[in-house]
């Protein structure tokens, strides 16, 4: 008769015993699913043969999105991994490890799946984009002013950058000074989620000046705004508000002007839409706020034709519609 | 242990330890200690660790005053110049830095001015191991202290903080002495003395040493209020135990002095304002930004549960399931009598409530991280003192059952069962050994199968690594980069543990360590998410988002290079 007291230490020592087993098992199965540089090889040269232009590519999970950049960088420019939604692209390839799926693609139906390696890579057929003008990327082609006085253009380096400094200063930059930090330029800014937004740079000035950028843009009608504020001057939820206005021109004519948004800290990576007047052909974003300290405000902005069924980006609690001014901006 | 341990099926035998123990210690701590020595070079060093030697090195000039015998020694001017640096923290671990890398600079006996600086950390982690497996074997028997021990020196992230120039082994080290000294206090008034001692030498080591007091006076009252039920029932109480708080008056009479002796920038007419600012400081610490479960905490309130689920995510869960048998077959321990008796007849406390002490030495590190308004530091490192005593009860749940479970081996020889023991034994201790050997040099960024490994840590959004200490694999690229010298963003390494890779040889002194953004040949970024502007920013400046290199851990990245295109000094 073995006695109940061995029976249960019995039990417990192969208990721990499947435990210790099980971690082992564990343990090389997890570092065995590493993708590796042979595969992410593989992956590059996969794609580099079907990308075409208005294609873009992502990685699931974002963690890995350095590998897929080693390989494939060129192919995905600051614009790309700094993207706010998809409407500016045609097809998205998904490089997928582990069976993730990307947020980005959440609710679309993939065209194409094909594994390389241990990698799936899986191609979203999206349709004509939407996107007809877009305002970060035509930026070097807007009319800059502070307070209606022409910012000027410039191409200087700058000796910025580093830990907790916030974005990069752009080479080519509209320098409203007289700090260097009052430009309006296109950076990357890590918005309160830290992810990373290809946007324009628009310090607000000191004693609610405003500053304007005013673009010619083709017919349109869907303006979409994206706004944030960099996460290190947000995250603690006490900067001052910003405000951003927007009008719209047909020539020299006023069709429209008023209250687009106010960006607050908490707000994340925001997006606001409204109706393009029509007949618009010129469009002015003016920024300005009543207390501009410590604020790294970036926006994105573009002119859209009808919506998409998907890539379109959501608004956070809905789609917010164009205000009317309100009388305290006035 | 227990007033009548052989009625109990599950008690192994406390054993008196000898010094044969003390041998067993001794080559438990000289093969550990080899192996930290032999892995060193391949951690660049971290962040708090390039203070330290900013400290020993400030402190050794001092050292080489008093050993010259100089009357210097006492001036206000002198002895400030030399303890000025870094007095958040009290002097004692980095007088061992200084007096360690003294020895190098005027005997060569390390070979590598990094491994001098670290050394007596490394000392720490091993003597650690040699105080584990003395106390586990005085507690709980040879077998379970043994075990314990390993399972102590195999969880890879305490294998990791072994290497380093910092507090955190010797903290470990010297509140587990405190915890032992005060233990062996109860019975011995020698021990009494040596516990004031030991509470000095604590307080000298970190902050963590305010908060034993308190649990030991907890343990204290527990013990003598039991004492007194005993005696009330007509038990009686062994005649050893002192019922007298001696401890106490050892840690008043001995510990501030201690503490201020091994800390020479006290020596001033400030020393009040100087102990002031120094509580101050720990009192009102900032926040690190840490990565945890996809946010970036900074700020209180914290997560309650965070210390208990990155304990779980980073200890091989063998150890923590080993543990938690241990705590089960110690449970009449807890509780009183009359509910012990309703569940279990086993595992009665002893005279001094061991298992209530060693329960509260691993309970309190960890809810004092868990207060939502302590500072969360991120690492696991600042609850490394809950570790000895949880694995104290893993060896005990190892020894206890392998007796127990003898019976179903009476059929075999005493030899067999013992190599059947053993070859169980290393089943057990696998999955440690593995893991930790698995995460050198990446020891913060592992995570146990729990977690998913580093891969799912990351797909659940926890921190990466912290301190900068990732680069060392990279030593051959920056070379091979820079052929003719260069200059390499540091991100979070700090310049004075880039210099170490020059003092030792592994990277040569052409290529130079910078915080400039600008002037840099080369942008190294560690990947923690509250960094990641540090990596967008090179997109902006190279108008190019390919990396040069990435390093990864498990195909996850740590550290990412850019090669800035304008640099005609890249190859």
């Amino acid at each position: 008769m073995i006695p109940r007291a061995t029976r249960l230490a019995a039990a417990a020592l192969a208990v721990a015993a499947l435990i210790a087993i099980g971690e082992l098992i564990a343990h090389g199965v997890q570092a065995s699913r590493a993708v590796d540089a042979e595969d992410w090889a593989a992956v590059g040269a996969h794609l580099r043969e079907r990308f075409e232009p208005g294609d873009t590519i992502l990685v699931s999970p974002e963690w890995a999105d350095p590998l897929l950049r080693t390989e494939l960088g060129d192919l995905i420019p600051p614009p790309h991994a700094g993207r706010s939604d998809l409407a500016a692209y045609r097809r998205v390839f998904e490089v997928s490890l582990r069976g993730h799926r990307s947020p980005w693609v959440q609710g679309m139906s993939e065209a194409s799946s094909e594994d390389v390696g241990r990698v799936r890579i899986r191609r979203y057929d999206l349709g004509e984009p939407s996107v007809r003008y877009d305002l970060v990327e035509h930026l070097a082609d807007a009319q800059v002013t502070l307070n209606g006085n022409p910012c000027p253009r410039v191409n200087r380096p700058n000796s910025t950058g580093g830990a907790f400094r916030g974005p990069a200063i752009p080479r080519e930059r509209f320098h409203c000074g007289p700090e260097d930090y009052f430009y309006i330029g296109q950076t990357v800014l890590e918005d309160l989620d830290l992810t990373p937004r290809y946007c324009v740079w628009t310090h607000p000035h000191r004693d609610q000046s405003v500053q304007a950028v005013r673009y010619e843009i083709p017919n349109s009608e869907r303006f979409v705004f994206y706004s944030g504020m960099e996460y290190g001057s947000a995250r603690e939820l006490h900067g001052g508000a910003v405000t951003v206005d927007v009008a719209f021109y047909r020539g020299d004519v006023l069709l429209e002007e008023g209250y687009l948004d106010t960006h607050r800290d908490g707000d994340g990576w925001k997006r606001v839409e409204r109706a393009v007047p029509e007949g618009a052909d010129g469009v002015e974003v003016r920024i300005f706020a009543v207390d501009p300290g410590h604020r790294w405000f970036c926006w994105a902005g573009s002119l859209r034709g009808p919506a998409r069924e998907h890539g379109e980006g959501r608004s956070r609690g809905g789609v917010r519609f164009f205000q009317v001014t309100e009388p305290e901006n006035e | 242990m227990d007033s009548n341990p052989g009625q109990d099926p599950f008690e192994p035998a406390a054993a008196q330890t000898g010094w044969r123990d003390h041998l067993v210690g001794l080559v438990l701590a000289g093969i550990y200690l080899s192996l930290l020595v032999t892995t060193s070079a391949d951690l660049a060093m971290a962040r708090d660790e390039g203070f330290y030697v900013i400290a020993g090195t400030d402190y050794s000039g001092w050292f080489d005053a008093a050993l010259e015998g100089s009357d210097q020694i006492y001036e206000d001017g002198f002895r400030d110049a030399a303890w000025d640096y870094n007095h958040e923290h009290p002097g004692l671990v980095k007088s061992l830095f200084a007096l360690s890398w003294l020895a190098e600079e005027h005997h060569e006996v390390f070979g590598s001015h990094t491994l001098a600086f670290r050394f007596p950390g490394m000392l720490s982690g091993a003597l650690m191991l040699w105080l584990l497996y003395i106390f586990g074997a005085q507690v709980f028997g040879r077998k379970a202290g043994l075990f314990g021990a390993l399972l102590f020196a195999l969880i890879p992230r305490v294998f990791y903080h072994s290497h380093l120039a910092c507090f955190d082994m010797p903290i470990v080290l010297a509140v587990t002495f405190c915890v032992y000294t005060y233990w062996r206090s109860l019975r011995s008034r020698w021990w009494g003395v040596m516990a004031g001692v030991a509470f000095g030498l604590a307080l000298s080591t970190k902050h963590n040493s305010w908060a034993l007091p308190g649990i030991f006076l907890i343990h204290f009252v527990w013990m003598s209020i039991r004492h007194r039920a005993d005696e009330k029932r007509g038990k009686r109480v062994a005649s050893n135990v002192r019922q007298g708080p001696w401890w106490m008056i050892s840690y008043a009479v001995l510990g501030p002095p201690i503490f201020v002796l091994t800390w020479p920038w006290l020596w001033s007419d400030q020393i009040l304002e100087r102990i002031g600012f120094y509580i101050r400081f720990h009192v009102s610490h900032v926040h690190y930004s840490i990565a945890y479960f996809g946010d970036t905490l900074f700020a209180p309130p914290f997560p309650i549960e965070l210390p208990f689920v990155l304990t779980a995510f980073t200890v091989p869960f063998v150890t923590i399931a080993l543990a938690l048998v241990g705590l089960g077959l110690r449970f009449g321990a807890f509780v009183p009598a009359k509910v012990a008796r309703v569940f279990t007849h086993r595992a009665r406390p002893d005279d001094v409530s061991t298992a209530i002490l060693l329960v509260g030495s691993m309970l309190a590190p960890l809810v004092v991280i868990a207060l939502p308004s302590s500072p969360v530091f991120g690492g696991t490192k600042h609850w490394f003192p809950a570790y000895p005593p949880l694995c104290m009860f893993a060896g005990y749940a190892f020894a206890s059952l392998t007796d127990q479970a003898m019976f179903l081996l009476r059929g075999f020889d005493r030899k067999s069962r013992r190599v059947l023991v053993s070859t169980f034994g290393c089943l057990l201790l696998a999955p440690g050994l593995l893991e930790t050997a698995h995460a050198h040099p990446f020891g913060l960024s592992h995570y146990t199968p729990l977690a998913g490994g580093i891969q799912g840590a990351a797909d659940l959004g926890m921190n990466r690594q912290f301190w900068g200490f990732t680069s060392a694999p990279l030593n051959e690229f920056f070379q091979e980069e820079l052929p003719n010298g260069g200059t390499v963003f540091l991100a979070d390494m700090v310049p004075t543990a880039w210099s170490m890779l020059h003092r030792d040889g592994l990277v040569p002194q052409n290529i130079r360590g910078t915080m400039s953004y600008a002037h840099a040949d080369l942008i190294m970024i560690h990947h923690e998410r509250h960094f990641s502007h540090l990596e967008h920013q090179a997109w902006v400046r190279f108008q190019d988002t390919a990396p040069a290199r990435v390093l990864t851990y498990d195909g996850v990245p740590i550290i990412t290079v850019y090669r800035n295109p304008n640099s005609r000094r890249t190859r």
